[in-house]
């Protein structure tokens, strides 16, 4: 938390904040209530579960955007080796596990109250859980680094090469002619999702990204504040000993061979 | 002394990383006769579990993929772990450029690939009976499969190198890579071997897009690992 | 150090810590050609990371380190204690190898077996690493490194498991090194002090 400045007057930070958490503090209420007003949908076994789609459909679009996000943080991490890079990449890609498993829940509930089975083996499915074991890998390899620079060195470097599997389970294999899919692929696009449904679909989908927008934020703060700890941390330990410490010169040899 | 930096220059780099892995591997055997090993113990453990049934050609090229992913994450990745292991890495970090050193250890697990392929179809196709009825498609998907699975393979053991316990993360990153490369590879063996599959006999071509995307992005990534 | 002529190597506010520990800060300083500096201190002073750092092997944390010139496969060489060899391959292998991968056209075989015979491999020259003792690994690490006629030589504890004829190869390496560029040693070794022109105690800054 920020401190308060001299005047008492919160910052512009904290306004920033304060407007955020108000917001949301009037949006989630009122779009679950909405959510809840809109008539059943028709064609489904249990028409009033079929509001899950809601909350299920934006999952999946964030994780996409965030994966996205994450790699192209990933590539300036390359190019700058700047930490502050991998703070976004990693921030990014963690919040992207918990939209693919969010997505991985409601579709498996969804999945089983209207078509009886919690697994369908659907295409979309299948290429979420393989997005989601890919993207695993990722955390397996950064636990089994303990330097901070070579966690974000090879971690990136997965990333880079991790989209063009991501590109293809994500944008490709779904849409292959030969590919059966329970999921529509232009639903709202062509216009098949109308009225009411349309308009909580959109709101829940603004809603669900200014959520993620700031949760990550505040992660990003958190781990640039982990950095920062850490360097000042270490630099008030090694002014401990004295006020230049490690700090060496190379001599001239008088006697020179 | 002056430096080649021509077609020609690369192509001599990467024979020599080929050549000396190569030369390596032929004094030691440990890598190809792991593989061998693997390849027999897996084709024994099909034979097992299908004795009294025969094995439908989807179920069929399921455990041929399946296979082939296993031997290629336990084995292809030493080319990279052991240099990390026997610290000889720095040598090529102070001596060779990241693209050449790359290639010729992909181009050394593409041939291991190539010849572990080889011996799994040969032995799946004659201990199972399978019908091979479309010899081009299996040919071609498990050809580009192998090269496929090399390519990834070898980038998951760069990244993976320098990690503590590398070769369990290799494993838990490259697998998870492979399963797409799996399911377009048991699309067209499975439509090679009869099974109706829609749009099976393109799966080698999805392959070859995959190398192409995986050939390009591997040295990339690789530079960026490559030193400091 | 020499200010009039453009330096082979120079580093600017370098510094490096592991985790809480710096191990230097702020170390800034040029190589020209005929210099040597000499880097002392006690184990774990990070005297290894700094030639690491120099190598552009590791990362500083904070600095920079740079070249005076662009190819690194042929003007920079490290002997460092814990760059191993190739266990299955042969001395003149290694050789062929490192010739090929840095680009030089016109190394021979013969050149090799020039090399291996300066450095006092010449009855091993088919012997495999692996088979031979630490000191005549050494020797092939030398052989490596000086195999491009580098500008700038990096090297870690260079008599450490040399006999009295590998300190003598030392010297030989040092002066032709001295003459056509210039040298960084770590160590701790009185006798092998005196081949520098500038030194460098890592343990001052922990006073």
């Amino acid at each position: 938390m920020e401190k308060l400045t001299n005047s008492g007057k919160p910052s512009n930070a904290e306004m920033r904040e304060l407007s955020y958490r108000l917001f949301l503090l009037v949006a989630v209420p009122l779009v679950t209530v909405h959510s809840y007003l809109v008539r059943d949908a028709i064609g489904f076994q249990q028409p009033a579960f079929a509001r899950i789609f809601f909350w299920h459909f934006p999952c999946p679009m964030v994780a996409t955007v965030l994966l996205s996000m994450a790699t192209f943080f990933a590539w300036k991490y390359s190019q700058t080796r700047s930490l502050e890079w991998d703070v976004r990449a990693t921030a990014a890609t963690e919040l992207a596990m918990i939209f693919i498993v969010l997505t991985m829940i409601s579709g498996i509930f969804f999945s089983k109250i209207q078509w009886g089975a919690w697994w369908q083996n659907d295409p979309r499915q299948v290429s979420f859980l393989l997005v989601m074991a890919i993207y695993s890998g990722y955390f397996a390899l950064r636990s089994a680094f303990s330097d901070q620079d070579q966690k974000a060195k090879y971690s990136n470097a997965f990333h880079l090469f991790a989209i063009l599997p991501f590109f293809f389970l994500t944008f490709v294999f779904p849409r292959l002619p030969q590919v059966d899919t329970f999921h529509p692929n232009e639903s709202i696009m062509k216009g098949n999702i109308k009225g009411g449904y349309a308009y909580v679909v959109i709101e829940v989908l603004a809603v669900a990204s200014l959520v993620t927008a700031w949760v990550y934020r505040l992660r990003v703060r958190a781990g640039l504040l982990t950095l920062k700890i850490d360097h000042y941390g270490t630099l008030e330990n090694s002014r401990l000993d004295t006020a230049h410490s490690h700090v060496v010169r190379p001599v001239s040899l008088s006697d020179e061979s | 002394m002056k430096t080649l930096t021509s077609l020609s220059q690369w192509k001599k780099e990467i024979l020599e990383v080929f050549r000396k892995e190569w030369r390596s591997e032929s004094r030691a055997l440990s890598g190809i006769t792991t593989t061998a090993q693997l390849c027999f113990v897996s084709l024994v453990i099909i034979n097992n579990i299908t004795w009294f049934s025969n094995v439908k050609p989807l179920l069929a090229s399921g455990l041929y993929w399946l296979i082939l992913i296993f031997i290629a994450s336990i084995t292809l990745p030493r080319t990279f772990l052991q240099e990390e292991e026997n610290r000889s890495a720095d040598f090529w970090r102070m001596v060779a450029r990241p693209e050449s050193v790359f290639w010729g250890k992909c181009l050394f697990n593409c041939a291991q690939m190539l010849v572990a392929t080889l011996f799994m179809s040969l032995g799946m196709i004659l201990m199972l009976r399978l019908p091979v009825g479309n010899p081009l498609v299996f040919a071609g998907n498990s050809f580009f499969g192998s090269i496929a699975i090399a390519l990834t393979v070898t980038l998951a053991g760069a990244l993976a190198a320098p990690a503590q316990n590398r070769y369990t993360v290799c494993a838990a990153i490259s697998v998870p890579l492979l399963v797409f490369v799996v399911n377009l590879g048991m699309t067209g063996t499975a439509f090679a071997l009869g099974e109706f599959l829609r749009g099976g006999e393109r799966a080698p071509i999805a392959m070859i897009a995959y190398c192409l995307g995986a050939g390009a992005l591997g040295p990339v990534v690789y530079s960026r690992i490559w030193k400091s | 150090m020499t200010p009039t002529t453009s330096p082979l190597l120079s580093s600017q506010n370098l510094s490096k810590r592991f985790g809480p520990r710096w191990l230097f800060r702020e170390l800034s300083f040029e190589l020209h050609t005929g210099e040597c500096l000499i880097i002392q201190g006690r184990n774990g002073s990070g005297k290894s990371t700094l030639l690491r750092l120099l190598a552009g092997l590791d990362r500083p944390t904070d600095g920079t380190v740079q070249l005076g010139f662009d190819d690194y496969r042929t003007e920079l060489s490290l002997c460092a204690l814990e760059q191993a060899t190739f266990p299955n391959l042969t001395v003149l292998e290694h050789l062929e190898i490192a010739a090929t991968m840095r680009g030089m056209q016109e190394w021979t075989p013969e050149n090799s077996i020039e090399l291996i015979h300066k450095v006092g491999l010449q009855d091993h020259t088919k012997h495999a690493s692996q088979h031979l003792s630490s000191g005549l690994r050494s020797r092939l690490k030398i052989a490596l490194a000086i195999q491009p006629r580098p500008k700038i030589l990096i090297w870690d504890e260079p008599g450490v498991a040399l006999d009295e004829s590998g300190r003598l190869l030392i010297e030989s390496v040092v002066k032709e090194q001295k003459e056509r560029g210039a040298l960084v040693i770590a160590t701790n070794d009185a006798s092998e002090t005196r081949f520098g022109t500038h030194l460098l105690n890592l343990d001052e800054g922990s006073k």
